[in-house]
């Protein structure tokens, strides 16, 4: 089976390499990582990944800036989002919703945690797509 | 009307006005001093589980490369991995706290609010033999409170009195009115235990943040100072003693008669 690809916007460097090191140990997954939203924007151009875990504070512009810009781009608005981050709100839960973030995890996560999101979020994007096609 | 009867009348609408407004004054000051706490609060969350995050992954990497059958490796990650868990809770507490909304006010019945909050606990007072004995003096006057919050505080409070008696107790809680040294009409809440009692030392320190004796049993030390905070919120006071002839501890909560 295919690897699944994953694009990691953090600009927390550890956290955003030992994810990539946790995922990538597993052998399912290929990541790749940006620790500036504009770059992560760029990253999600050129790598066009399976999902994107997008973090909120970023140094250059925050992610639901991010978030909005690949939700507006044809070519990255069906890639799935989700939002990892330190922040724990509500207000700031329901903006990503509303920019379309598919699911929101607040740090610290297990492995076997955002495994689990990324494989469930992943999978329904598959159910989606065949139901889609199905009508279609 | 007599010109005196009209003076007399026209102070006591006066000094209602000014205690209004200090009350208000005092609201708002707290409100202010919540959004301090709430910005302080939500940068000390970003800053503490972001490295939090970093080392859960680290340990759940180290997870996969070590031997876990060997007992004091196993038991090393999971000490480590719980001990991340509670700075988290500490993170995760500490912001519901400083997110405490305003206050919602409303002309209510100590009693009546007194008496759902014992319902909201009577699973643990009887899980743990806890005897209540109530003493609510008849025409009391109504209070001007946010009803949720101060459940939330009688619920503390009465969940602080089971834990300090796990094998069993009593708790007597007595509702009366009373007159301020001004002579305002103030109503008192009563709540005495036959627990242990606090050690002089912490009682100093039982309503600062993060105090806690409990800290082995998960406890962070939040519960009393959010208590604390909710009653300085509605202008009343609180005070926790050691009874004097007796084993246990009385908490007093004055709270100014309703309008």
């Amino acid at each position: 089976m295919a690897k699944r690809t994953v694009l990691i916007i953090d600009d927390e460097i550890s956290f955003a390499e030992m994810v990539k090191l946790n995922l990538e140990d597993t052998d399912d997954y290929e990541v790749r990582t940006e620790y500036k939203g504009a770059d992560g924007v760029k990253a999600a151009l050129e790598f066009a990944p399976d999902l994107i875990l997008l973090d909120i504070m970023l140094p250059d512009k925050d992610g639901f800036d991010v978030l909005k810009d690949l939700k507006e781009n044809d070519q990255t608005k069906a890639i799935p989002v989700i939002m990892l981050t330190a922040l724990k709100s509500d207000p700031v839960k329901f903006k990503a919703a509303t920019l379309s973030a598919e699911e929101f995890m607040v740090k610290p996560v297990t492995v076997r945690m955002l495994v689990e999101k990324i494989e469930e979020v992943l999978d329904r994007r598959i159910v989606e797509k065949m139901k889609k096609e199905n009508n279609s | 009307m007599t010109g005196e009867d009209d003076r007399d009348k026209k102070i006591e609408e006066l000094n209602k006005t000014i205690e209004m407004l200090k009350f208000s004054q005092a609201q708002q000051a707290q409100a202010e001093k919540m959004k301090i706490i709430d910005e302080f609060a939500h940068g000390l969350s970003h800053e503490v589980k972001n490295p939090l995050a970093i080392i859960l992954q680290g340990v759940d990497y180290l997870t996969t490369k070590v031997n876990m059958a060997d007992p004091s490796i196993g038991s090393t990650i999971e000490y480590m991995k719980d001990a991340i868990k509670r700075a988290d809770k500490v993170i995760g507490d500490f912001l519901d706290f400083s997110s405490m909304s305003p206050l919602e006010l409303e002309t209510a019945d100590l009693s009546a609010i007194t008496d759902n909050s014992l319902e909201l606990v009577r699973h643990q007072l009887e899980a743990h033999h806890i005897e209540i004995t109530r003493e609510f003096q008849p025409g009391v006057p109504l209070v001007m409170i946010d009803k949720n919050k101060i459940a939330q505080v009688l619920v503390n409070l009465f969940l602080n009195a089971v834990q300090a008696m796990p094998e069993g107790g009593k708790i007597a809680v007595k509702i009366s009115s009373v007159k301020s040294q001004a002579g305002k009409i103030m109503v008192k809440l009563e709540i005495d235990d036959n627990g242990p009692g606090i050690p002089e030392d912490d009682l100093l320190r039982a309503f600062d943040f993060f105090f806690t004796t409990k800290r082995s049993k998960g406890n962070i030390g939040l519960g009393l100072s959010t208590v604390k905070t909710i009653i300085d919120m509605h202008g009343g006071e609180i005070k926790l003693e050691n009874k004097k002839d007796d084993n246990g501890v009385k908490i007093t909560i004055i709270l100014k008669a309703g309008q």
